[in-house]
C-alpha cells in the first residue's frame, strides 16, 4: 500500500497553501511531518484521504488516482485523528470508538464489530473508561479514543494531525510508542508534529513542509544544522549524546 | 477475547431498550388516561366495553369524534417536534437548537398564515371555537414548508462558517423568529377583524383542531421521516465528531445534513401549520432523554419520539382539564413548562462548558 503524491497544488479562497508538491509515502513508513505553524501540514494530510480535494496534481493509492476511489471505500484503507476534536453530544467512549467501524457498517453494528471494537478498547487500556461521556474525559485520554477510533476502522494508513500537541511529556511517549507497534505492523502512519526531539526518536523518515512545499525530505541523516535552521529560521545547536541527536533552539537569526 | 467488555457494552443498550419500551408503555397508559378524561367523564369500565364490543352511541362518539383525533395528533405532534428537535441538535451538534428556537417554527408558522390570509386558504369565522376553519390543508401545508426552508437556509449557510459558535445559531434564530413574527404581526395588520381573530388564535398552538381528515396528513408525512431518521440514525452520530472526520469514514457531511434539516423542517411545518406554534417541546425532550440514555442517536431517535408523545400528550390533557370545561391550549402549557427548563439548562450548560 503507498501513496504517491504528484505536483499538487491547494488554495484556500485562491491564496496558495501547497504549490507544487511532491512525494510518497511507502508501506510501513514512519513519517514525521514537520514544519513551521502555517506550512501547510495540515492541508497536506487532509488532502491525502480526500477531506480536501487539490486544484492541481494527481494523488493516487497503489496506482489508483483516489479522486477516482469512494469515499466509502477510501476510507477503509486510510484513517484519520483530527487535530480537535469536536464536543460530542453525550456519547460514551464505547458509542464514539464504534463510529470508526462504519465504512463497515450499513445500518447496526455486527458483533464482529463490538468485538474489534472491545480488542482495541482492551489493548490501548481503556477499559475503565469505556462507559464513561467523551466530553469528560483528560486531553491524553480523549487523544487515546480518538486514535482508537481510528485503529477499529483497521487502515493500511494512519494520518494523524499534531495527536501530542497539548498532552504531558508521558502521554506523547505512551502515543508514540503505540504508533511505533503499529507501523511495526505495516501499517504507514504519517504524523504532522512540532516537537522534533521526539520525531527523530521515533520516525524513520521526515517531510519537512515551508513555503508551501517539501523542504527536504529523507531519512534521519536530514536532520542536521543546516536544514533545521533553514527550516526554522532559528540557530540551533545539535548535540549527538549515546548515539541520539539532540535539537536545542539558540536564538533567532 | 474481552468478553466482559462486550458484556458491559451490551447490558448498557439493553438498558437503553428498556427506557424504549417503558416509555412506550407509558404512552400507552397516558394515551388511555387521556381518552378518558375531558368534560364528559368516560370510566374505565365503559371503555373496556368499548374494547370487548359493547357499543354505547354517546361514548363511541365522543371518544371517536372529539377525543380520539385530539390523542393521536398530540402523540404524532409531540413525536415529530422532538425528533426533528434531536436531529436537528445532532446535525448542527448545537444542543441549544431546536424547531423553535432556530426560527423554523416561526417561519412555518408565517408560512400557514400567509396561504390563509393572502392565498385564501382558509376561509375563517367568528363565534365558534374553530376559529380558522382550513378549506385547503395543502396550500398551508406547502406554505408552512416553503416558509420553513428559507429559515433553514439561513441557519445552514450561518453554520458553515467557522466561528458560528452555538450562541451565534441561536440567537440568528431568534432574529428569525422575530423576523417572522413581524411578517406575522403586518399581515394581521391588514386584515380583517375575523381573519384578525383566526390568526390569533391560530397562534396559540392548539391541538383542539385536530380532525381524522388532517391528521391522515400529518401520520403520512410523521411516520415516514421517523423511519428515514432511523435508516440514518448511524450516518447522524458519525457527524457527531465534526465534518471532516465524517468525510474520512466515508459519507459526505453537507448531503446528509441539507436532506436531515429538511425533512425535519417538513415535519414541523406540518405540525405547525395543523395545530399553531408549540414551543420548547422540540429542545427540552431531546435534552432530558439525551441526559437519561446518552446520544447514540440509533436509541435517542425513538427514545424522543416516544417520550415526546407522551410529554405533549400529558401536557395536552392537562390543558384540557386543569380548569375544566375551559380547554386551555396546549402551546400556553407548553411554553409555561418550558421556558424555565430552558432556562435551567442553558445555565446548566454554562457550567458544563458545553458553549466553549
Amino acid at each position: 500500500m503507498n501513496i504517491e503524491i504528484r505536483n499538487i497544488d491547494f488554495a484556500y479562497n485562491g491564496e496558495n497553501v501547497l504549490s507544487n508538491l511532491s512525494t510518497i509515502v511507502n508501506k510501513g513508513d514512519f513519517i514525521a511531518l514537520v514544519g513551521p505553524n502555517g506550512s501547510g501540514k495540515s492541508t497536506f494530510i487532509k488532502c491525502l484521504n480526500k477531506i480536501l480535494i487539490p486544484q492541481k496534481g494527481v494523488i493516487t493509492l497503489n496506482n489508483i488516482n483516489i479522486a477516482n476511489i469512494p469515499l466509502k471505500d477510501l476510507a477503509k484503507e486510510i484513517t484519520y485523528v483530527p487535530q480537535n476534536e469536536q464536543k460530542s453530544l453525550g456519547l460514551n467512549v464505547f458509542d464514539y470508538i464504534i463510529t470508526g467501524r462504519k465504512p463497515y457498517i450499513n445500518w447496526r453494528p455486527s458483533g464482529n464489530d463490538i468485538i474489534n471494537v472491545a480488542q482495541i478498547i482492551k489493548k490501548l487500556h481503556l477499559d475503565d473508561i469505556a462507559m464513561k461521556d467523551v466530553n469528560n474525559l483528560s486531553g491524553g485520554q480523549k487523544q487515546l479514543v480518538s486514535i482508537a477510533r481510528a485503529l477499529v476502522q483497521e487502515p493500511e494508513i494512519l494520518l494523524l494531525d499534531e495527536p501530542t500537541a497539548s498532552l504531558d511529556i508521558k502521554h506523547q511517549i505512551e502515543i508514540m510508542e503505540l504508533l511505533k507497534t503499529i507501523s511495526a505492523k505495516g501499517v504507514s502512519v504519517v504524523i504532522a508534529m512540532h516537537d522534533i526531539n521526539i520525531a527523530i526518536k521515533y520516525a524513520n523518515k521526515f517531510i519537512m513542509l515551508k513555503n508551501k512545499s517539501v523542504f527536504a525530505e529523507g531519512g534521519k541523516d536530514i536532520i542536521n544544522k543546516e536544514n533545521i535552521e533553514g527550516l526554522y529560521e532559528i540557530k540551533v545547536n545539535l548535540i549527538k549524546q549515546n548515539n541520539n541527536l539532540y535539537i536545542f533552539p539558540d536564538g533567532l537569526h | 477475547m474481552p468478553d466482559k467488555l462486550i458484556h458491559k457494552y451490551k447490558t448498557h443498550n439493553k438498558k437503553r431498550w428498556l427506557f424504549i419500551m417503558g416509555t412506550f408503555i407509558a404512552l400507552i397508559i397516558v394515551a388511555h388516561f387521556a381518552v378518558l378524561s375531558g368534560a364528559i367523564n368516560i370510566s374505565l369500565h365503559e371503555l373496556f366495553n368499548l374494547w370487548s364490543g359493547n357499543i354505547d352511541n354517546t361514548v363511541w362518539h365522543v371518544i371517536l369524534k372529539i377525543r380520539l383525533p385530539r390523542v393521536i395528533g398530540a402523540i404524532i405532534s409531540g413525536m415529530a417536534l422532538s425528533v426533528s428537535g434531536c436531529v436537528i441538535q445532532s446535525l448542527l451538534r448545537n444542543p441549544l437548537a431546536s424547531p423553535f428556537t432556530l426560527g423554523i417554527s416561526g417561519a412555518s408558522a408565517f408560512g400557514a398564515a400567509f396561504a390563509i390570509i393572502v392565498l385564501g386558504a382558509g376561509s375563517s369565522y367568528a363565534g365558534s371555537n374553530d376559529m380558522a376553519s382550513v378549506t385547503n390543508p395543502y396550500w398551508i401545508t406547502g406554505s408552512a414548508f416553503f416558509w420553513s426552508l428559507s429559515s433553514v437556509i439561513i441557519i445552514l449557510i450561518l453554520s458553515k462558517y467557522r466561528g458560528a459558535t452555538p450562541e451565534i445559531i441561536i440567537l440568528s434564530g431568534i432574529i428569525i423568529s422575530s423576523l417572522f413574527g413581524a411578517g406575522i404581526s403586518a399581515m394581521q395588520y391588514f386584515s380583517d377583524n375575523v381573519q384578525l381573530a383566526s390568526i390569533i388564535f391560530w397562534t396559540f398552538g392548539d391541538l383542539g383542531r385536530s380532525e381524522w381528515d388532517n391528521l391522515w396528513i400529518l401520520i403520512l408525512l410523521v411516520i415516514p421521516a421517523l423511519i428515514f431518521f432511523m435508516w440514518q440514525s448511524w450516518n447522524y452520530k458519525s457527524l457527531q465528531a465534526g465534518d471532516e472526520y465524517a468525510k474520512s469514514l466515508g459519507i459526505n457531511p453537507v448531503k446528509i445534513r441539507l436532506i436531515g434539516m429538511i425533512v425535519a423542517s417538513l415535519i414541523t411545518a406540518s405540525v405547525v401549520s395543523f395545530y399553531g406554534i408549540i414551543a420548547f417541546v422540540g429542545l427540552v425532550v431531546p435534552h432530558i432523554v439525551r441526559r437519561l440514555i446518552g446520544g447514540d442517536d440509533f436509541f435517542l431517535i425513538p427514545a424522543s419520539a416516544l417520550f415526546g408523545g407522551v410529554f405533549l400528550l400529558l401536557s395536552d390533557t392537562l390543558a384540557r382539564t386543569i380548569i375544566s370545561p375551559v380547554i386551555l391550549p396546549v402551546g400556553i402549557l407548553t411554553s409555561f413548562l418550558g421556558a424555565p427548563l430552558f432556562l435551567f439548562l442553558l445555565i446548566k450548560g454554562v457550567g458544563k462548558g458545553y458553549w466553549k
